[in-house]
């Protein structure tokens, strides 16, 4: 490969240059890129929103769900809680009522233990002795 | 830089160096287009861009290439376009029509990677160190290409009209 031969192309090369594109090429390639551009923005803030909706509903879903979850727990625990107060209650009343009825008496009396259970519901539901009880114990008194 | 003063500064090289690389005006401006849409996106990336000419022939490049791989995988073989020296005739412009078809006849028959580079380096005014970074080759390299395409261009010149000295 001489040099000089090379030169020599160059130069015929040099000879040549660009001719001018057209005209009209520079607005269809610039219309055409800006308008696919404005399409793909579109499109992008389109699916932007899609996501960030979705993304909203889901956190709405699991705020909702953990709230529910939440009150149902505190309400289970509670109403157990309710319950087992209640029975503690229940039991202590009743020992209390069976302390008040057959402490004094003698446990040997049928009939006045048939009388003082069937008086039970009544305790129960009034919560006090009735009358002819309490005058009862201060007969024996 | 927005798309329209990119366009001012090298849409008309990147296009003539698409018809030339490709041989098609047709495809040339589709390519150019795919290009500028390109372009739509980085308009806050040049900025950082420290050679747009460059960058900018980089994306054009690449984006022949996959072209050109596209078209061998549908045709099987690597051919040129038939049109390739019509696509030159239109682009290209020297003292007289016979000269014309005869550079459009040499430089089809040219290696692509000889081809681009001589494009680059006389109708780009390129050095080769540009060369080397839109082409990802060793200055060196894109030099010896250059070297043994303008030989092997002027035994074509040489072989079909004894011209080209």
């Amino acid at each position: 490969m001489e040099k000089g031969n090379n030169k020599k192309t160059e130069e015929f090369l040099k000879r040549f240059s660009y001719k001018v594109a057209p005209s009209a090429m520079k607005e269809k390639i610039l219309s055409n890129a800006l308008r696919r551009h404005k399409t793909n923005q579109v499109k992008a803030a389109f699916l932007r929103k899609g996501f960030a909706g979705c993304l909203l509903t889901l956190s709405i879903v699991i705020a909702v769900d953990a709230t529910i979850t939440q009150a149902q727990n505190r309400r289970f625990s509670s109403f157990l809680d309710n319950k087992q107060e209640a029975a503690e209650k229940a039991k202590e009343e009743w020992s209390m009522i069976k302390d008040i009825i057959w402490g004094p008496l003698d446990s040997s009396d049928n009939i006045m233990k048939k009388k003082f259970l069937g008086t039970q519901k009544i305790i129960e539901k009034k919560g006090r002795l009735p009358e002819w009880r309490e005058s009862l114990e201060k007969e024996f008194e | 830089m927005n798309l329209e003063e990119l366009y001012d500064r090298y849409g008309e090289k990147l296009y003539h160096y698409l018809v030339l690389r490709l041989g098609s005006c047709q495809d040339a401006e589709d390519i150019l287009q795919e290009v500028f849409y390109r372009f739509s996106h980085y308009s806050m990336r040049w900025k950082w861009i420290k050679n747009p000419k460059a960058f900018a022939f980089r994306v054009v490049r690449n984006e022949a290439n996959r072209f050109l791989k596209r078209k061998i995988k549908q045709q099987k073989t690597m051919e040129l376009n038939p049109d390739y020296k019509n696509a030159i005739a239109s682009v290209i412009q020297g003292p007289d029509q016979e000269s014309e078809n005869l550079l459009a006849r040499s430089l089809s028959q040219l290696p692509d990677n000889q081809r681009e580079v001589i494009l680059l380096k006389v109708f780009e005014g390129m050095t080769f160190k540009e060369i080397a970074r839109i082409c990802r080759l060793s200055a060196n390299t894109a030099a010896s290409r250059y070297r043994y395409g303008l030989s092997k261009l002027r035994f074509f010149l040489e072989e079909k009209h004894g011209k080209g000295k």
